[in-house]
């Protein structure tokens, strides 16, 4: 049986859950922890990534690209090491032989705003977004920063032309966490905006986001896609372990 | 028409691209990203996509009335003085305003070259050595690897030897393999690439559309000619048609305008891929050997907007 890797941090209640389901299946785990990423035996050729030595088939990845990878090296080699490691992860998430939550573009890990890349494919894929207004707006119901997928409180007008500020109409929206034929939230829209969601997670499910989390207005269109959803709640954290524990168990469709 | 310079108006490939769009009569418009918000500003309204502009100096320009635009950025932008405050709070700010950057010019019409997100795997060398692979190149073989064993184990596949690089798109020295390495590894590393060495001539490769623009580099014994400048001597060189073809090909699939792809080429005339740079300084290969690639990227968008 081959090795899962879970990358989270310590107090990532979703991948204890993970953790624990797969421990009820039987299935081999190790829970590596982003700060010690760069310190930690790691090897990848074109096909496969090892742990230890170990061949690892599934890897859960709950750490943000621009997370601090290297606590145990001295402060000045901690900017290098951090970008070695975080070019060595993204080539280990989009390795064929790996089962995985997310194959993340290049674009996505370097670029650190993450929902416009999401936004961008669901709109080509013609899934019905909610319109933003970027760049210099003097009328915001809220703010959409680009290195979050969370809404805020507009910015001052006078600040918004220098940051470029992307603000949507409304600070009201639903959070809908999808994983495999999982949907949370979704019961709280109406059947359209449900099948615009459906429509959306068939876009981004072949586009290498099998877990995440969708902001959606109150019409039912898309407002933002996060690829790394923080998830709390104890109940919703229950019924995600296992879809999310079949797909990085399942053997990987790419090799 | 108006051909946008935008990112980091000191660097000497985007003056040099403007100085040749001002020879040909265009018009030139530097967006300093320093002076984003302040001298020049955007709208774009998803609601009414024909509201959208630039706003430079007061002047509201039609997006319709680009050209295209050219892109350096420089590594590690500043922000405005009404936003330095907290020095936390001035790094995320940079982020906020470089990806309101991104998101412009991903929403012109006009060709950019290149857009921000695209070719962004050269910062993950593994990564782009499979995509390399993938489109049909020739790559050297390769580990990532931070395990001593490992990495002898793979050095002793090859009688020529191995080279090491890092796995980002950081600037770093490529060397050759040897006992250090293993002894850094196994102190503490992170993780580094081994790859099969191959001995020959250094090419880069611009691709520009369709076209192509060889430049081989003799250099001295060392093994990253990048870092010798001793006996470096460039020279116009005609590249297979194949490679020619499969570099058009990978650029255009990367929804790159412009790219440098660098090779190695053995003396039995294999052309081995080692990796392709979606912002490629082509200056000095365009000073030395006189391949007029600017001109070449201007005529591009030029007839993208025909």
């Amino acid at each position: 049986m081959t090795l899962k890797a879970l990358i989270a941090w310590p107090d990532d209640k979703l991948t204890g859950a993970v953790a624990e389901r797969l421990s009820q299946r039987g299935e081999r785990w190790r829970w590596l922890v982003p700060a010690n990423l760069g310190s930690t035996s790691v090897s990848i050729d074109a096909q496969d990534l090892y742990i230890d030595g170990e061949h690892a088939s599934g890897v859960l990845w709950r750490a943000r690209p621009e997370a601090d990878f290297s606590v145990e090296f001295a402060e000045a080699d901690r900017v290098f090491v951090d970008s070695e490691v975080r070019s060595f992860w993204l080539a280990a998430l989009n390795l064929p032989g790996l089962a995985t939550t997310i194959r993340p573009d290049a674009a996505l890990f370097f670029s650190r705003s993450g929902w416009m890349l999401w936004r961008d494919a669901l709109g080509r894929q013609g899934v019905s977004l909610s319109p933003l207004h970027y760049g210099s707006p003097q009328s915001a119901g809220a703010w959409l920063p680009y290195g979050t997928s969370r809404l805020r409180k507009p910015p001052p007008p006078a600040v918004r032309p220098q940051l470029g500020a992307a603000v949507a109409r409304s600070m009201e929206a639903v959070e809908v966490l999808f994983a495999r034929g999982l949907r949370c939230g979704s019961e709280l829209l109406s059947p359209a905006a449900q099948a615009n969601v459906e429509r959306a997670v068939r876009v981004l499910e072949p586009g290498g986001l099998a877990f995440g989390e969708m902001l959606v207005d109150t019409s039912g269109s898309i407002l933002a896609v996060d690829a790394l959803p923080q998830v709390d709640d104890l109940a919703m954290i229950a019924r995600l372990s296992s879809p999310l524990a079949d797909l990085i168990s399942a053997p990987s469709d790419r090799r | 028409m108006r051909l946008l310079i935008v990112g980091d108006p000191q660097d000497l490939t985007s003056v040099y691209l403007g100085y040749r769009a001002g020879l040909r009569g265009l018009d030139v418009q530097v967006l300093d990203e320093s002076r984003f918000g302040i001298d020049w500003a955007f709208e774009i309204d998803e609601a009414d996509v024909n509201a959208s502009a630039l706003i430079v100096d007061g002047e509201r320009i039609g997006f319709g009335e680009l050209l295209g635009a050219y892109v350096r950025f420089t590594p590690a932008p500043g922000v405005p003085a009404t936003l330095e405050g907290d020095p936390g709070l001035a790094e995320v700010y940079a982020r906020e305003r470089r990806s309101a950057l991104h998101l412009l010019l991903s929403r012109l019409a006009a060709p950019v070259a290149n857009q921000p997100g695209f070719g962004q795997a050269n910062g993950s060398k593994p990564l782009q050595m499979a995509q390399l692979q993938g489109a049909g190149f020739e790559v050297p073989r390769w580990i990532a690897s931070n395990e001593p064993d490992r990495v002898e184990a793979f050095n002793s596949c090859f009688p020529e030897g191995t080279i090491v690089k890092s796995c980002s798109g950081t600037r770093s020295e490529v060397r050759l393999f040897d006992e250090d390495l293993t002894r850094k590894l196994a102190a503490g590393s992170p993780p580094v690439i081994v790859q099969q060495r191959i001995v020959g001539t250094d090419v880069r490769l611009h691709v520009v559309g369709e076209r192509g623009f060889a430049t081989s580099i003799e250099a001295g014994p060392g093994v990253d000619y990048r870092f010798d400048a001793t006996r470096r001597r460039y020279a116009a060189i005609r590249p297979p048609d194949a490679v020619l073809q499969a570099a058009v090909a990978f650029a255009r699939e990367q929804g790159l305008l412009i790219a440098g792809l660098d090779f190695r080429v053995s003396p039995n005339d294999r052309w081995w891929c080692l990796e392709c740079n979606p912002a490629p300084t082509f200056l000095p290969y365009e000073m030395e050997t006189g391949q007029a690639i600017a001109d070449a990227l201007l005529e591009l968008m030029i007839a993208a907007r025909n």
